[in-house]
């Protein structure tokens, strides 16, 4: 199946996924969160991020 | 939108940062600015006069690598999207939108040449000037609703090997240079796991990395010569202690004499107090533009601020929109929302710094 990017509209192929995943769109980089809607469907959402920041 | 797309189309590698600088000082020439352009292709612009003054400075150059700037969907692509075109825009534009609602006190807006490579511009910045300022606001990426309060400091040594060269088809005669290298590289990473060791959070933890060797004379003999630069990042108040942590670890090398160690540049650690004047107006904008609450990010790099806090003993803050994890890489964008976010925040954030002073 494949979904959107909700940032960069980048196409982000997805298969046997579960909610609460997290995926990375290989266009921009961002973090994004699979959930169901309320229908049930699997959309892609910016996840919230964490990790550790390098820096400069 | 605009400035930050024009930027982005302007290729400025370290080093060629000419036509970014021509541009910059024209842009802010245009929005009101006095201008000034050093010797070195750092742009000064000021607006207003009095107290406080306020330095925003960012950086125009860019690690090397164009990538075609683009819009997509809520995102802008772009070689120094994040690091740190769209800080800079987003100072310069925050300044501007902020000079049109106060009258009092005065700001001074630098854009600067070489942070990614030696920092030569604000160096040399820091040399010539004699202006004082009252805060100071450094562009880089630490996410719209972020502000970064601190740099680990930097250490930069060179180590040299030398030994007396021999011809390669006996190298059990002789000593190899190369390999007395490669032993005190062991060594030195056996320093890097014990700090590794300590589980600390990343920040209070020094860390080194080899980043430079270069050895050997000709393709028969046996090398007489091997010299490496390691990068030490070091936490605050723990400058002296890592420098003996390292020349403790190479004495048995240091001894023999054939080993040599010198300090080729140093840059202090940047720690800013979390309830500064400075950091409390951030803190206020971030939740007034946003609705949320600012995170406070240690990053383990350091930046041009390092090299500001030698010279200036004065509140500083580093912010800017962008996702720093993208700095560097093929993919660098930023948020189309975080940018323009993050203009309304900078703006917001100096009326609240001025209104404690007028």
């Amino acid at each position: 199946m494949k979904l959107k990017c909700p940032e960069c509209d980048g196409d982000i192929n997805v298969k046997d996924v579960v909610e609460g995943e997290i995926l990375t769109c290989d266009d921009c980089g961002v973090e994004l969160e699979v959930k169901k809607n309320s229908k049930g469907n699997i959309e892609l959402k910016v996840a919230e991020s964490e990790g550790e920041d390098w820096g400069e | 939108m605009e400035l930050l797309l024009n930027l982005l189309k302007i290729y400025s590698p370290s080093g060629k940062e000419g036509k970014i600088s021509e541009f910059i000082a024209s842009e802010l020439n245009r929005l009101g600015f006095n201008v000034k352009v050093d010797e070195v292709g750092n742009v000064e612009a000021s607006l207003g006069t009095g107290r406080p003054h306020v330095l925003l400075c960012g950086h125009m150059d860019t690690i090397k690598g164009f990538i075609k700037p683009r819009i997509r969907g809520r995102v802008i692509f772009g070689r120094g999207a994040v690091d740190a075109k769209a800080p800079l825009a987003a100072l310069i534009c925050g300044a501007k939108k902020f000079s049109e609602v106060n009258e009092k006190g005065k700001i001074t807006i630098l854009a600067v040449v070489d942070e990614e490579k030696n920092s030569t511009g604000i160096k040399h910045f820091l040399n010539r000037c004699n202006e004082e300022y009252d805060y100071a606001i450094f562009g880089e990426p630490s996410g719209a609703y972020g502000l970064t309060i601190g740099y680990r400091g930097r250490l930069l040594f060179k180590i040299s090997c030398i030994t007396e060269s021999g011809h390669a088809s006996v190298p059990q005669f002789f000593e190899n240079a190369i390999y007395l290298a490669k032993d005190v590289i062991n060594e030195l990473q056996m320093l890097e796991q014990r700090w590794e060791g300590l589980e600390k959070e990343r920040f209070w933890t020094p860390s080194l990395c080899v980043t430079k060797i270069r050895g050997g004379e000709y393709h028969n003999t046996v090398p007489s010569h091997c010299n490496m630069i390691i990068d030490v990042r070091v936490p605050p108040m723990m400058r002296n202690d890592v420098e003996r942590e390292i020349l403790s670890a190479l004495e048995k090398f240091l001894k023999t004499e054939k080993v040599s160690i010198s300090l080729l540049d140093e840059c202090e650690p940047f720690l800013v107090q979390e309830n500064s004047e400075l950091i409390e107006a951030f803190v206020q904008a971030i939740r007034e533009i946003a609705g949320v609450d600012c995170k406070f990010h240690r990053k383990t790099g350091s930046g041009d601020v390092n090299e500001f806090i030698k010279k200036f003993n004065i509140p500083c803050v580093v912010y800017g929109p962008g996702n720093s994890k993208l700095s560097h890489t093929k993919k660098e964008n930023i948020s189309i929302k975080e940018y323009l976010e993050s203009i309304e925040i900078i703006k917001n954030a100096l009326i609240k710094l001025f209104q404690k002073w007028h």
